[in-house]
């Protein structure tokens, strides 16, 4: 029995609003895997994530980056998603996207907040790429159903490619 | 060193099936010291062009007279390449028991720095622990790294060392990934000792027709 599976592969001929995946299977744990730019217009952007469709304000998160020498923690509450998962924006390179991996624990259990982990690196034209690591909270203890991927505003640019996996237990 | 050349398991008698997402694709523990670990894309489950991204797992040790060494990971050469890399850490390092949040970048470097490896000076025994993802390695994207390390110390037996971090790191080439190696920066006569192992996965997209 595999332990890994990947559920399905989006990869994008055309500049898309957003992503979704709707079938999530019957695992214990998701893991999406990106890479992905954005059409904004800076070096990078922050991906963000939806969980059943809702967009009301009831996400929280915590961040912390590094980039040069610097280094910034942020937390919010009261969000409209969990954000923070850079990737790249149209301001860099065209052959550079960011990587990015989010782990979805639990996701089928109907009696537990969810809160996702992830980690991101974008690579910036000229520069050392952008280092992140995210955690978030979806203040509702819904199964999770559907998760959608979007560059608020923006885009997600073609040749973004998203898969998600499901983890079974052994 | 193991190395999976089998026929991909997602084929059966010339049939696409769906098969594991995740491959085993070698795994090498050093026997005595060595400067790197390598891998190369050769044939059947080893062929590198069928997969989305490379998993690296690794737990290393280096006998660099030191706390801590830095890990790099070289994609398609062992060799440094003049300006081919940038990388930026961000890392939590310990004096005693007090803990500090650091970043440092390098840019246009010629390897690929990744982490750290518990080295010579640390407590008998203590390898750290590396996850090392590569994203889209067939594609004509820069080749996108992310590692996670931990390379820890017994705080109780000495009052320096052990790290915690993430590295994102970029090779900027279009080429497709056909080899990787792990090993410290920078290489000369330091190695990672006997024991040292890494594992590498292969990790498959699905397409579905909706």
């Amino acid at each position: 029995m595999a332990i890994i599976e990947a559920i399905e592969t989006v990869y994008l001929e055309a500049d898309v609003a957003s992503v979704t995946f709707s079938s999530l299977g019957s695992y214990e744990h998701l893991q999406l895997r990106i890479i992905g730019k954005t059409t904004s217009t800076g070096d990078y952007y922050a991906l963000h994530l939806t969980l059943n469709g809702d967009t009301g304000s009831n996400y929280s998160n915590h961040r912390i980056e590094g980039y040069g020498s610097s280094k910034q923690a942020y937390a919010s509450t009261g969000n409209t998603s969990i954000w923070g998962f850079s990737a790249d924006g149209s301001g860099t390179g065209s052959a550079e996207y960011g990587g990015v991996i989010i782990d979805i624990l639990d996701y089928q259990n109907g009696n537990k907040n969810t809160t996702v982990s992830g980690i991101a690196s974008a690579s910036i034209a000229g520069g050392a790429p952008r280092v992140i690591i995210v955690s978030g909270l979806w203040d509702d203890v819904a199964a999770v159903t559907s998760v959608t991927v979007n560059p608020s505003s923006y885009n997600l640019v073609r040749g973004t490619e998203l898969t998600l996996y499901g983890i079974k237990s052994s | 060193m193991t190395i999976n050349t089998d026929d991909p398991a997602y084929i059966v008698d010339g049939v696409l099936t769906d098969g594991e997402a995740w491959v085993a694709l070698g795994t090498t523990t050093l026997g005595a010291g060595a400067v790197n670990i390598g891998f190369t894309s050769t044939t059947g489950a080893n062929d590198w062009s069928q997969y989305m991204d490379l998993v690296l797992v690794s737990y290393l040790r280096s006998d660099e007279s030191s706390q801590a060494s830095y890990m790099r990971v070289m994609v398609n050469s062992a060799s440094v390449v003049t300006g081919g890399y940038d990388d930026q850490g961000l890392w939590g390092s310990a004096t005693g028991l007090a803990g500090a949040v650091s970043a440092g970048a390098g840019v246009a470097t010629n390897q690929g720095i990744a982490g750290y490896i518990p080295a010579d000076s640390v407590g008998a025994n203590i390898f750290g622990a590396s996850v090392t993802n590569i994203f889209d390695i067939n594609s004509g994207k820069y080749k996108q790294m992310i590692t996670k390390s931990a390379a820890d110390n017994n705080l109780a037996t000495t009052a320096a060392g052990g790290y915690v971090s993430i590295f994102g790191t970029t090779l900027k080439t279009q080429a497709p990934v056909t080899s990787v190696y792990v090993s410290l920066y920078p290489t000369g006569s330091d190695d990672l000792v006997a024991g040292s192992r890494v594992d590498l996965f292969g990790i498959l997209p699905r397409m579905v027709t909706a």
